[in-house]
């Protein structure tokens, strides 16, 4: 299988990285600085990634990764040694994303011109976000397509997927991250899969026919 | 296995998060499975596709806040870390030493009436250094009972111990011009370092001692009055009293931790290797932050920083390193409450001992080295005036010079020089 045989090599990778991640940590508990930035350096693009397509908000996902990694400092003391340092700073960037987009809704509730995250405006203005033909490169025009799907999955299956698509998270570590049993979020992996295949089967990604049949495949 | 079954498992399978057994297993029903196959096909086309959304970029801007940050909160971790691994010390020796210091303003205003209990802090005897801790202002009486042991090399005052052939620290005849010069500074027109310690003088176990009590009249009174010995009679000249002692004394010391605090060893007492081993355990038994006694006779500067630190005013900071030839293997630093550094103690991988007080700028004002040479130990007491003059003394008593040029003291900069790295011998310093 094509995926699993791609993603073995990263998983042994991530893994040697990630031991180091807590020694760096060690490092910053003990008030080695230069620990930090290694750290920052490390996971700065992760996470702000993860929050960007958890928000579907750039300018709300550079505040947020800035907040968490704040965060993450103001913690350190209260770091064990025994936790993984990217379940640990994911989680406290999903938790404040989770209370952004919850503070959202509310305030979306009371503007009935602003949208509310993942509800189809959001949908349509990123989706008409699409470059003209003069941009002309094929991810260009895939791009728009792909996180509109991305952005119309409920927010529970949305930071499964990132987490498990993008930041390489496993799926017991997503569920420490989410604070939900391991087989709700396999689950919520695969209504997500589900979700988005049959989107970009709409949108043209894929066949619709694959869409079809997948969607009444998949529970 | 089923349909059912191996749905379940596509995305563990997809995702490699199967045993090499269960994906076996899947990939052996995908193959008899048309159903089950165009599902994972389904799957990894979905997986495909968004995997070709790249990671939005990340700005660069807010990553020096970032750094910035970290640091202070390390920077504030690290003063907090050492506020709370020493207040709790601190508590406990401010207690003893609360106790202590009641017990001998007690004892002092019974005999003698009223005295600054301040003044008894570095000297008040310890709980366990005597069934009867005698008042500082028994020294005159006291002392040379005391000294007795070490009156064959430093038992006499500055200036008889400077007459005395052999009392000289080898090398060094212009220390004591120098300490000549201090006794008859300090009994003509003190100082301003005599003038602090001028009104308790009577109260000063150490200044009796050195200057008065270990007169001539010091063997006669030695056996005439031996239970009244005391922590604080002791102070003067217990110091080379205690290196013969050895063992017992460093026991005691180690064993109650006033004593701990108060007075250990001026050098410590192995039988004879003057190995680092040997020399540096009865050190470390005073640890943590050692409250060292000055043989010499402590300045003001000296006398005012234990006195706050004894009544908790000051908190602890301590740092190890392993040892190198000449590099320090502990450092203890007494930090007031505006983060200025007033004591460094510094250990060295030798033995050799630097404790140094500083004034507010950061200036040394008054420093002991001491150490172990191949024939005892040796002690300098140091006195630096506020424009960098130094009166140096031999505060063992016994005349010994270091064997080899003692450590260089720290100017300035106390901090810089606590947190810097051990110093050995290709760093020079601290």
């Amino acid at each position: 299988m094509s995926v699993a045989s791609g993603k073995a090599p990263d998983l042994v990778k991530r893994v040697a990285t990630e031991q180091s991640d807590e020694r760096l940590m060690r490092r910053y508990q003990a008030g080695d600085v230069g620990a930090f930035e290694d750290l920052l350096r490390r996971h700065r693009t992760a996470i702000h990634a993860f929050l960007h397509r958890l928000t579907c908000d750039s300018a709300r996902a550079e505040d947020l990764a800035q907040e968490t990694w704040l965060r993450i400092i103001a913690a350190t003391p209260r770091w064990q040694r025994s936790a993984r340092f990217t379940t640990w700073a994911f989680s406290i960037a999903r938790n404040l994303a989770v209370d952004e987009a919850r503070r959202a809704v509310h305030r979306a509730a009371e503007s009935l011109d602003a949208s509310p995250l993942g509800e189809a405006p959001l949908v349509e203005s990123l989706a008409t976000e699409a470059p003209g033909p003069d941009r002309g490169a094929e991810s260009a025009l895939l791009r728009p397509k792909l996180e509109a799907a991305l952005a119309a999955l409920p927010m529970e299956q949305r930071e499964v997927f990132v987490l498990r698509e993008y930041a390489g998270v496993p799926f017991a570590e997503i569920a420490e991250i989410t604070s939900a049993p391991v087989p709700t979020v396999k689950s919520r992996m695969r209504y997500a899969l589900e979700a988005l295949r049959a989107d970009l089967a709409r949108r043209g990604v894929l066949p619709d026919d694959a869409a079809s049949e997948g969607r009444s495949a998949l529970p | 296995m089923n349909h059912e079954a191996c749905r379940e498992l596509l995305v563990d399978l997809a995702y490699g998060e199967l045993s090499h057994r269960k994906a076996a297993e899947v990939e052996r029903h995908l193959a008899e499975c048309e159903t089950c196959k165009v599902e994972r096909d389904h799957l990894d086309a979905t997986v495909g596709a968004m995997r070709r959304l790249e990671a939005p970029p990340a700005r660069e801007r807010g990553e020096a806040v970032l750094v910035a940050a970290a640091r202070k909160a390390a920077e504030e971790r690290q003063r907090d870390s050492f506020r709370l691994a020493l207040s709790g010390f601190g508590i406990r020796i401010a207690a003893g030493s609360a106790f202590a210091m009641v017990a001998a303003f007690l004892l002092v205003s019974v005999r003698h009436g009223l005295r600054p209990p301040t003044e008894d802090v570095v000297r008040a005897p310890g709980p366990a250094s005597s069934a009867e801790p005698a008042p500082v202002a028994a020294a005159p009486q006291l002392a040379p009972a005391e000294a007795a042991p070490s009156l064959r090399a430093g038992g006499e005052s500055p200036s008889a111990q400077s007459a005395q052939p052999g009392a000289t620290p080898r090398g060094e005849p212009s220390r004591r011009e120098l300490s000549r010069a201090t006794a008859a500074k300090k009994s003509a027109a003190p100082d301003r370092t005599a003038s602090l310690s001028a009104p308790p003088a009577a109260a000063l176990g150490h200044q009796a001692g050195d200057e008065e009590g270990r007169g001539p009249s010091g063997p006669q009174t030695t056996k005439a009055e031996p239970p009244r010995e005391s922590g604080a009679a002791r102070a003067p000249a217990a110091a080379a009293a205690r290196s013969e002692t050895g063992p017992d004394e460093t026991k005691s010391a180690a064993e109650a931790p006033s004593i701990v605090r108060r007075a250990p060893p001026v050098a410590p007492a192995p039988e004879s290797s003057p190995s680092r081993a040997d020399t540096s355990a009865p050190l470390h038994r005073s640890r943590p932050g050692p409250r060292l006694a000055i043989p010499g006779g402590a300045g003001s500067f000296a006398r005012e920083i234990e006195r706050r630190h004894a009544a908790g005013e000051l908190s602890d900071a301590q740092k190890r390193f392993d040892p190198c030839p000449g590099g320090d293997v502990r450092r203890t630093a007494w930090i007031d409450r505006e983060q200025r550094v007033l004591k460094l103690l510094r250990e060295r991988a030798d033995g050799t001992l630097i404790e140094e007080w500083f004034d507010d700028a950061g200036r040394v004002r008054e420093a002991l080295v001491r150490g172990r040479s191949a024939s005892g130990p040796w002690a300098r007491h140091l006195t630096i005036g506020e424009h960098g003059e130094e009166t140096v003394q031999d505060a063992s008593g016994n005349g010994l010079a270091p064997e080899v040029p003692p450590p260089a003291l720290v100017r300035r900069d106390p901090a810089g020089a606590f947190f810097s790295g051990p110093g050995c011998d290709s760093a020079k310093r601290p």
